[in-house]
This record gives structure tokens, sequence and C-alpha cells, in this order.
């Protein structure tokens, strides 16, 4: 499997991390990915900016450990994790996840998991401005319950 | 280059302005628990605060690796203190 994982300040090229999914291997059939960007409301307020932080080492290596665990629960030819820190605007990139599989199902499922996965362990932190102020988000239940539905007894 | 008779400590996010502080070197000479830390901590620097510290919801990563509050921590080894993530 090929792994890329980077965090970065800068804006990616979502064309070319999928051209970089395409060109693993032939035997790649179905490529699925995700993309997040900054909503301008959140929770009924207007959202101006945002500030990613993360822990620098750590992140990198907890998000590899995710797409381990995908792969070994899924079939993953090549996976690509991309996160942006520091200052975004709303409409800008944050986050793409792209899995390059045999087969669709297993692009698809893994896709999600990772991507699960990513909001409720990697180190990372949102501080929100809105108008007037600024604030660090806390953690949703509904990414908690996200990540719950992969649990397997 | 930290030396083994210290540990690294970082704090992150919305812990790191509550404190004020980003980062610290401290001294440990043998293994302690992240409990028996974190009171060495609130003990020894001024700018640690044990309710902000050791708040419910408070994680703490030894070695980049998230661990529970009975763990032990080495000489050399590197703390993190961070409020739960919220990236993606």
């Amino acid at each position: 499997m090929i792994k890329k994982v980077v965090v970065q300040i800068d804006d990616f090229d979502v064309n070319e991390e999928t051209a970089f999914l395409v060109d693993i291997s032939k035997e790649v059939g179905g490529i699925n990915t995700f993309l997040g960007t900054v909503r301008d409301v959140n929770e009924g307020d207007t959202v101006t900016g945002l500030r990613l932080e993360h822990y620098p080492g750590m992140t990198e290596k907890q998000i590899h450990a995710i797409i381990d665990r995908a792969s070994s629960r899924w079939s993953v030819l090549g996976a690509v994790v991309i996160h942006r820190v520091g200052d975004l605007q709303p409409g800008e990139k944050i986050v793409f996840v792209g899995i390059a599989s045999k087969h669709r199902g297993d692009a698809f499922r893994a896709c999600e998991y990772v991507m699960d996965s990513l909001k409720t362990e990697a180190t990372f932190w949102k501080k929100e401005v809105t108008e007037g102020e600024a604030r660090w988000l806390t953690t949703r239940q509904t990414d908690v319950e996200a990540l719950n539905k992969w649990q397997v007894d | 280059m930290i030396g083994s008779q210290m540990i690294k400590i970082l704090f992150f996010a919305s812990l790191k302005e509550q404190l004020s502080i980003d980062a610290l070197d401290f001294p440990l000479t043998e293994s302690i628990t992240v409990a028996q830390l974190v009171d060495e901590l609130v003990l020894k620097e001024a700018s640690i605060d044990r309710d902000i510290l050791s708040a419910e919801d408070i994680l703490v990563a030894v070695d980049q690796t998230v661990v529970s509050s009975d763990f032990l921590v080495r000489p050399g080894s590197e703390v993190a203190f961070f409020p739960p993530v919220t990236g993606g």
C-alpha cells in the first residue's frame, strides 16, 4: 500500500492528488475522495475565519495508524490524506482524503472510516472566528457517533 | 535536545491559551505516573493551574501516544496535554 500523509499550511490541488492515486497501480479500479471545506455558518453564527492547530509529529503518526487500520479491514492500494493548518477563510479547502482500491466498495468504506477516525482521534484543534469573538470548538456528539458505527463487536 | 534527566512538556490549543505557556522542560530523575507528574507541575511551576490542567476532558500523550493517568512517565519522555480534538 502507498501512503501519502501531509499536514501543511498551503492549499492543495485535488486533481493532482487524484492523479497520484490513479497512477499508483493498474490494479486500481476505484478511487473515492472526500474534500472538507470551511463553512461560513456554524451553530447559527457567521464564521469569518478558522485557525487550525496541530501536534507536529503525533498528528502524522496518528493518520498513518488510521490508514493502516483501514487497510487491515478493507482492500486499500493507496491512501492520501492532506490536512491544512493555520488561518483559513470560509470556502477554503481544509482536508482531503483519497482511497484507491481494486473495487469501489472498499474505497467508499475505507475513505469514510479514515475521515470519521481523523475527526475524533487526530490531534487537530479548530478555533473559529465569528463576528466579534474567537472560540475553540468542542467535540460534536455526531462525530463520536459517526466513529462508533465502525466498531466491531 | 533534551537530556535524559529532563522531560519535555507541551500544551496545545485552548489549554495553551489558558495556561499562557506552550512548552517547558521539567526535571525528572525517576519514572512517575502521569497523575504524579500533574501534582509535581502544580507544585513547582507557577504557570500551571491544577483546575485547568486536570479538567475532566484534558487528554495526555506520552511520546505521542494517548495514555491514562496511571501511565509511567520516564526521564527523557515528551509529555503533551491537550483538549479533545476537533479536526477534519
